[in-house]
Formats: C-alpha cells, structure tokens, sequence
C-alpha cells in the first residue's frame, strides 16, 4: 500500500516516526532495529494500565471470572455485591427496570457448589429488554409485550448464561430500541418504565437505545451487559455513560431472540455487542456470543482475532473531530483531538479525512430506505408485539406515514445503498482505523423535550455512528474525556471488517492513556 | 504532530483504483487469520487421465512445472482442440491469440530461470463473456457493449492471472447471463457437445461447452439462478457454486449490490474436482471494492472424513414437475455409494419451506415490476434486448408497503432452510429434472411459475454450497449430473463428498465431438 502515498505524505510518516523515536518512545530499543531495516511491534501489553478499584462492583468481567474460578471470592458474594449497588442506585437512574434476584441468587448457590461452568462462572449481568430472557419479563419497551415472559432465552442470553453468567435483570430500552418516547434515541425511554439516567449526572441522559445498559454498567450494578446496535444504540450510550463498549462487524453475533431480530430490509444494519467498564472485558464477551445459531441467516462462522497481537506501530489511521453534519461540541472535538494526539505517538501515521460527501449520501439513503415504504416495517413490529397503545413518538411517525416510495424506487434505493457501501470501503482501504465522536455532544438534558429532527430517523447527531451499521464495520468506544460538568466524553474507534482486534487494540491504548471508565459520584 | 487535512474524495478514489491496478497483491484475501491448510495448497492429482487434451487443471500445472509439456505447446493444443469443435458448438466467443502466445511464450521463459508466477502458471483458462477482461472485448451478451474493452480485469481474472493463467478467450452467455439459454444478439447460440443442436444450459453455457470439449481446462462461471450449476449438469463436467460471499463479483456484468445480491456468486468450471479444490482459494477473498465478501477462512477438503458426516438426500421436493427415471438412477446411485461408507444417508426434505421460499423468490423477481432489468439496459446502453430477457412491465410491480414485508419474508425462508439443514452436512439432490434437450427454435423469455421449481433457484437464496459432478445419462445419451449440497461455508466438505461421488461414478467423459 505505500506506492499509493505520494511521496510527500510519505516524508512526513517517516519524519513523524523519527520525531516520535526523539521523543523517547521506547527509543533506546527502536532505534538500532531501524539500523537494521525492521521494525519493533508495538503491542498493547507494552502499556501500563491503572489497577482494577479493590471494590467488587468495579471490577473487570476477567477478573471476577478469576476470582471466583479461583475462589478468592464466592459467585454468592460478588452477586450479592451487585445485587446491593442495584439497590443502592437504581431510584436514581432507572436502569434495571425488571429484576430477577432470587433466581440470580440460587443460581450463584449452585455455581458455587458446582466445578466452574465455563468463562463466566459467576458473574453477573444485566441484559437489554429488547433481548428475551427465558423465565423473566422481556418488553422491549412495548405495551403488547408489556407481561411477555418469555420460555427461551435469545441466542446471546442463552450462550452466555452457558458460560455461567448470572442474569440479575433487565435493562431499560426505548420502544422497539429504535423510537424513544420522548427524545428519539438520544433517551432510553418508554411508556411501560419511563426515562434512565445518566449516573454521572441524573438531571441528563443516557442516550440511547441501550441506555439502561450504559447506566447500571457505569454504576457498576453489572458487570456487563449487551445492548443492540442498529444506529448507534450500543456506541451511543457507552459514550455518554463513558464505559467500553463495541459494535461487532455486522452479521458476526446472531439476532434471534431480539424484539427487532433479523431479517428485512435493515438486516444487515443490527448488530448486538457487550457493554463493560473495561476494553479487556469486550474482548472477552464478544467471541462467546459469536458464530452462527442456525436461526438468524445472516450470521457467518468467522475466527475471533487477537487484538493483543496487533502491533499499533503499522496502522494508519484516519481521524475527523467533525463530519460536517452533525453540530458538534468543543468538549468532543478537544477530545477527539487529543486521542489522536495521544495515538500519533505509536502508530505509523495519522491522517485527517473525513468522506463528508459519502457519510451525506449514505445518511440520505438510508433515510429513503427506513420512510420509504410509509412506517409499514414499524408498523408490523407492533402487530407481532400485540401493540395497540404506542409512546408519543411511535404514534407521531405512524400517524404522519412518512413518504412511501415505489418499490422500483426501492430497490434502485439498495442499489445505491450497496454502492455507497462500495465507495466506502475503497476509500478506507487506505487506512487500518478511523477516530472519530461517537456522539455529537455529551448527554443532553433529561427535561429537553421532543426533538422535532429525528421525525424521520435522521437526526445529525447520529450521523456518527450510523455510517458504521450500513457499512458492518466493527466500531469500539472507550472514554477518553470529560465535559466540564463531569459528563464522559468518549471516543469512537472503527476498524476494517471483521478486525475487532485493531479496534480493541487501540481502545485498549487509549484505555491507558486516558484512565478509561471513572466510578461515577451516585 | 503531524495532521494533515485532506478531505478530496476524487483524490481518494483516484489513489484507490491506482492500488488495484498497480498491485495484484491489494487484490489478496487479508491473511489475518491462520488457515487451517495452506491457501494455494498444490493438490496431487489422483486422475488417471493419460490424454493431455483432458488432463486436470492440477495435471497440466504439475507437467509445465516439471517441464513435459510447455505453456505454448498447451496454448496451440487448446486452440487447435477449439478450432475441431467450435465451430459445432460456438461455446469461445472471442479469442485473444497473440497476447496469449505472447503470455505463455513469457511462462516459458520465466519457469526456463525458475521463477513462477504461482500455482497456474502457463495453464490455459477460458472465461464467461460476462466478466471484464482487460484489453479483450467483454460483452456480457448485450448490445450496449458489443465493443466495450474493459481498462481492468474483473477481480477473479486478475487473480487467476496473477496465479500464473493463460486467457485463451471469451465464452458465450445469454444477456446479463439472465437466461438458460446461452444465445446472445452478438454471438448467437451455443450447443451441447454431446449432441448437436442441444442445449448446453445456461448461463455459464458457452463454459460448460468448452471445457467439457477439452478446449479449455477450466472456466469461472457466475451462478444467480443456477448458472454454474446448470451448464456443469448439461455438459457433464464439475461445478461449484461457492458459499454466498466467498468471491467477489467486481468486474462481473451484474455485479455486487441491490435487492437480490445474496443470489449471485462466481465459481469455477472444471472436468475434474481437484481442480474446484485448486482454484477456489485462489479466487476468493475480499477485495476491498465488493462490500459483501467475508474473509472466512478456507479449509482442506482433504482433511475431512467423509464418513463422519450426516447425509440426506431427496428427489421429490414438493415440486409440480417431475424427474426423469435416468435422473432417478444417477441419484440413487449416489445415494448407494454414501451408503457404501457405512453411513446413514435420510431421505428428507424441507418440501414445506421450499414451497414458501419459492413463492415469495418469484414475487421478488418482479415485485418491482422489473425495474431492476431496465436498469441494467440503461447501465449498459442497450437499446435492443434479446427475446430471451425477461423485460419491465410497470404492472407487475407490488406497492412499497408489501414489498418491505415480502423482503422479510425472504429472510424467514432463509432462517426456516437453515433450520432444516442443521441436522446435515450434505444434502445429495437432482441439478435438473432430466439431461439437456434440443435448443430452443424460438426465443421467448423465460418463465416460470412458482409451483414448477426447480433445483436450482433455491440455493441461491439460501446461499448454500453446491456442486456438481456428472452421476450418469440420460435416455438421449446426454449427462445427468448430481447435486452435492452442504452447509454454509463449508464448501470444503461438500467438495471432499464430491471428489468422492465423482470417483465412484465416474464423473466426466468425453464427448463424441
């Protein structure tokens, strides 16, 4: 690939790279390796990261699988703990909006007079309600499924209470995880549990849709969760809740069992993915949900990569504090800026581009495609759900039919989609990685009212993240700045299809530059 | 701190196709992943074959490495061989004589300094006339590009190029390969080479001619409704329809994108099943411009025990019509020698599912009262359409509103196949209900109803592997071929059962011709 950088750009990579050996980045070993015309690997472990808080609720799922593998602690114990802080924060947040303790309960009893059951002997999760949990309420934040009590687990549920993860309940999510009630997905709302809060500011949001998610995890009420990614709902609120979390490349994790599974016109668009405190424990989740459950077609059988083999010394990496779209805030763009900063120092090169006029035409698409056919899609979501009764938002959208299409002008819409997908991927076929926010601002006012932009689902403040669920490229998020309210700023990491290695990797890096996940004040 | 600003996407598509054209290597699947064997892995030939005329593709590559044969002498052999029959079976379209001499000439002397180019070296290949040749004329069978000479290979070619093939020249294919009859307004029909005035299936027709003629060892078909399949059953040689997002169709007259995306797939056409084994890891793999391609690892064939595997069969899939008894004989004789290994093969079905997904496939075919065909004509330029393309008509078109609905309908027949298939890792069916009959005397464009399906059609909208390989003949003398099918990326093992069936049947012949 380095024929193709004019020579220019090539100067200044070099000149960047002996810039950084004079900085004395590992310049007493880097330097006599280039004498040799080879290069050091720079891998994450090269870092050092600060200690794990003592506290069981703040710790990472890899290490209370650990200790309760190696009984330093009880399964008993650590949910428990968790229990407790659920408790503790939950009138305030509203995160877990259906629980199930005494059964979490009795099965940490079990685990603990069992051998360990697989990687997540004892650890405690909270799951989305958009996800069906067998023998618990699973709403999805709609009225007909407002007593659904589902007798099977979706396929992610059911694979990681394999592994012996222990449900403590369910987290909040906005009607169908795509219509909030209120503030379209920029709030984690519905008419059956009402609004989530933010745990670093309750008067503010949790974005959404997997805003329950994001809360309780900040908090530590859960060691994980998974959310589900079709606009931005995992990346959104792990951003505003300034925890990890990633969106896998698209038809890696299987969909059965989610109120809006697979299949249709937005198939490829839905994503689910592990929310956690810490960029190790993504690694960790994500590969045991993975690989294909033979209901959801979509999913492909592929390999789990490591991102601890990723040597950051060859990526290059294109970055864009701003696309043009979205107005975004001087908070976001300083941080986005300085993880750049931050990662000029290891990488090959960094690059800033942004494909403004193809992010527009895309956003443009798929816009067309999700009003193109009058609501209908959404419309039969609630007929299957037993819906009579919609949140405002829902109503207002069925109410105004959108603007149906011809179905010849439907399907020249998902030709230009695929193109667009096309276009996109030959102009990241340059570099490894793309930095940019993950949302425009940080978590909005929780009184801010109906936001009248996103009537059609195209509201500019997502445009950061939904380019990623058309393309299927895997995007991580990992905190990397604050507000100064103390709000968490994080920073989005999108790496080619199927390389989550490279996107955790470089979390992980940033993880150690920025300190990461911070306990909240509730 | 070195940011630099530089926001020009005509400047980035520009360096964009200069890293495909300049290097062959942009053009390779990412090899992040550890592959359980080796990708290009050079498999040792278990053909007997002793006529160079009908040697294997692995054969052919294994003898110009050991220097019994040179790339030349098998350019001239190929071509002489297409000269005898072309003439009977208008399969090779258009040839490219002097760069290919030009080219082997170059083999030659390359391999005379031992150097290769990789595991094809100095072998010859024909390809589909609906794929982009550089500097040879590709028509994909319509007017609009009757003299279009592509800039670019598409990126199967360049591939196969780059692992060291000869292009000996272009094979027929209906207009956008949208029909089972290979004839064209440019170049006309193409026959079967076992029986004059026959047909040789379609669309990859004018590939399955050929190589079955020995006049070229191998070809790379496209498979949107049966394409590869179909011409491998009729012209009795092998033929895999890869797994749905293994090869790229960039370069490819219909190419990747829009509503029915998931159907089209590219597979090579070989007389032999080692030589599928060769070319598949050769060909697949993203390439940066085909957005639906996965890196998924490729394994072994020869690493599988086909006798550790769950069979199913079946012949009756709920379909109006039905086999022919020779159709019947080839599978039972399939079946028998599965069961030779000492394993269980079920007879089953999911005749309800295919019944489902058959109707809602022939809705979507012209739910958007085909617009989707006019487009192609308008891509292309084309103002005069063959009979045999299945124009627009406005009043087939379904309101916006059904059509998102008939499009999840779609994907709940995907998930309801895949559910049957869990329980087998080959499924052993019909291509088609009999051998090939005469070529149509006149041309009208195809039609089916939804309750006439065939054995074909399905597949692509499961995205399933299948192969073909001949398993016997029909009450004319033609070949019946068999269906190997298997789960979703694991072509590997549907290839190991069918180098297997291939043995034991017999496989390809040659023609009378």
């Amino acid at each position: 690939m380095n024929e193709v950088i004019p020579s220019i750009n090539k100067d200044k990579s070099r000149r960047g790279f002996l810039t950084k050996i004079s900085l004395g980045v590992a310049a007493t070993t880097l330097l006599p390796v280039i004498v040799n015309g080879s290069n050091k690997k720079i891998l994450v472990s090269d870092f050092s990261y600060a200690p794990e808080p003592d506290d069981l609720i703040y710790k990472s799922v890899v290490d209370l699988a650990k200790m309760v593998k190696d009984k330093q602690v009880s399964a008993v114990e650590v949910v428990q703990a968790y229990i407790n802080r659920i408790d503790d924060v939950n009138g305030q947040i509203n995160a877990v909006v259906m629980d199930c303790f005494e059964r979490a309960m009795e099965e940490a009893r079990k685990a603990d007079s069992s051998s360990p059951k697989g990687k997540l002997h004892g650890v405690p999760m909270t799951i989305k309600d958009s996800f069906m949990a067998k023998g618990v309420v699973s709403t999805g934040g709609t009225i007909g499924k407002m007593n659904f009590v589902p007798n099977e687990d979706a396929t992610v549920v059911a694979r990681l209470r394999k592994e012996g993860a222990i449900l403590l309940g369910k987290t909040n999510t906005p009607e169908f995880t795509l219509i909030g009630g209120v503030l379209g997905v920029n709030s984690t709302n519905n008419i059956i549990y009402g609004i989530s809060k933010n745990p670093y500011d309750i008067n503010k949001t949790t974005s959404g849709s997997s805003g329950g998610a994001g809360a309780i995890v900040a908090a530590g009420g859960a060691a994980f969760d998974v959310g589900t990614d079709w606009g931005g709902s995992v990346r959104g609120p792990s951003c505003t809740n300034g925890i990890a979390g990633i969106k896998p490349t698209s038809v890696r994790l299987p969909r059965t069992g989610h109120i809006v599974d697979y299949g249709g016109l937005f198939d490829s668009w839905q994503q689910p993915g592990p929310m956690a405190r810490y960029v190790k424990d993504l690694d960790y989740l994500t590969p045991i949900m993975a690989g294909p459950d033979f209901k959801d077609a979509a999913v492909i059988p592929m390999p789990w990569p490591d991102y601890k083999k990723v040597d950051l010394s060859t990526l290059k990496v294109a970055y864009f504090p701003e696309n043009g779209v979205a107005s975004t805030s001087e908070e976001t763009i300083a941080t986005v800026k300085k993880a750049v900063r931050w990662l000029d120092d290891v990488v090959l090169d960094v690059i800033e581009d942004c494909p403004k006029e193809l992010l527009i035409e895309l956003g443009t698409i798929r816009r067309d495609l999700i009003i193109g056919d009058g609501w209908q899609w959404l419309k039969r979501a609630t007929e299957r759900a037993g819906s009579k009764t919609y949140g405002e938002s829902l109503r207002d959208r069925l109410a105004d039919g959108g603007n149906p299409i011809s179905t010849a002008q439907y399907t020249r819409l998902l030709e230009m989609q695929d193109a667009n997908r096309s276009k996109m991927l030959q102009w990241f076929s340059k570099y490894d990685v793309i930095i940019c926010p993950t949302t425009a601002k940080p978590a909005g006012d929780i009184n801010a009212g109906h936001n009248p932009e996103s009537k059609y689902m195209d509201n500019p403040g997502e445009s950061y993240t939904k380019p990623f669920n058309t393309c299927g490229w895997p995007g991580a998020v990992v905190r990397c700045g604050q507000s100064k309210g103390g709000l968490p700023i994080g920073v989005q990491i999108v790496a080619q299809p199927w390389r989550e290695d490279v996107a955790l990797a470089v979390a992980k890096y940033l993880e150690s530059k920025s300190g990461g996940w911070k306990p909240p004040t509730i | 701190m070195n940011l630099r600003s530089n926001t020009s996407r005509r400047r980035f598509l520009k360096t964009s196709s200069r890293l495909i054209e300049k290097s062959s290597v942009a053009f390779m699947p990412p090899a992040f992943f550890e592959l359980k064997s080796k990708a290009n892995k050079f498999y040792k030939t278990v053909n007997s074959n002793k006529d160079i005329q009908f040697a294997s593709v692995v054969q052919l590559a294994q003898m110009i490495r050991d220097k019994k044969v040179t790339s030349v002498e098998l350019v001239e052999m190929m071509y002489a061989r297409i000269e005898q029959v072309n003439p009977q079976i208008n399969a090779v379209v258009l040839r490219c004589d002097e760069r290919a001499f030009f080219e082997a000439k170059n083999a030659d002397a390359m391999l005379a300094k031992g150097k290769l180019m990789g595991p094809l070296h100095g072998v010859p290949m024909t390809i589909k006339d609906s794929l982009d040749t550089e500097g040879i004329i590709s028509t994909g069978g319509t007017m609009g590009r009757k003299d279009f000479i592509p800039s670019k290979d598409a990126t199967v070619v360049a591939r196969l190029r780059a692992s060291g093939a000869i292009l000996l020249g272009k094979t027929n294919t209906p207009e956008f390969t949208l029909s089972g009859t290979t004839a064209n307004l440019i170049y006309g029909m193409t026959s079967n080479p076992y029986k004059e005035g026959y047909s040789p299936g379609g669309s990859s027709g004018g590939a399955g001619a050929i190589v079955a003629a020995g006049g070229s060892p191998f070809d790379i078909g496209s498979d949107f409704g049966g394409s590869i399949r179909g011409p491998a059953h009729f012209n009795g040689i092998a033929g895999i329809k890869p797994t749905t997002g293994m090869v790229p169709r960039t370069g490819h007259i219909v190419d990747y994108g829009g509503l029915f995306d998931a159907y089209q797939v590219l597979g090579p056409l070989t007389r032999y099943v080692e030589d599928l084994k060769l070319i598949m890891p050769i060909i697949m793999g993203p390439d940066q411009i085909d957005a639906a391609i996965y890196p998924v690892p490729w394994y072994d064939p020869d690493t599988v025990d086909i006798k550790k595997l769950r069979y199913a069969w079946f012949i009756d899939h709920g379909s109006t019509k039905a086999c022919s008894p020779e159709t019947i004989t080839a599978i039972n004789r399939a079946i028998a020698q599965v069961s030779g290994l000492g394993v269980q093969i079920k007879q089953d079905a999911p005749v309800k599912q295919i019944q489902k997904a058959e109707a809602v496939r022939y809705e979507l075919f012209s739910a958007d009262g085909r617009a989707w065909v006019s487009r192609l004509a308008e891509k292309y330029k084309t103002k005069q359409t063959h009979p045999l393309l299945r124009l627009s008509n406005k009043a087939d078109a379904i309101p916006s509103k059904d059509f998102t609905k008939l499009v999840e309908a779609l994907d709940e027949s995907r998930s309801e196949m895949l559910q049957w298939i869990e329980n087998y890792d080959i499924v052993i069916c019909p291509v088609d209900f009999d051998g090939a009959g005469p070529n149509p005397k006149t041309f009208e464009p195809s039609t089916w109803d939804s309750k006439g399906y065939g054995y074909k059609g399905i597949f692509n909208l499961t995205g399933w592997p299948g192969v073909v390989v001949r398993g016997g003949t029909s009450k004319e003398g033609l070949p019946i071929g068999i269906q190997i099918l298997g789960q979703p990326y694991q072509d590997y093992k549907v290839l190991a059962v069918a180098e297997f069936l291939e043995k034991e049947l017999g496989g390809w012949e040659a023609p009378p011709i």
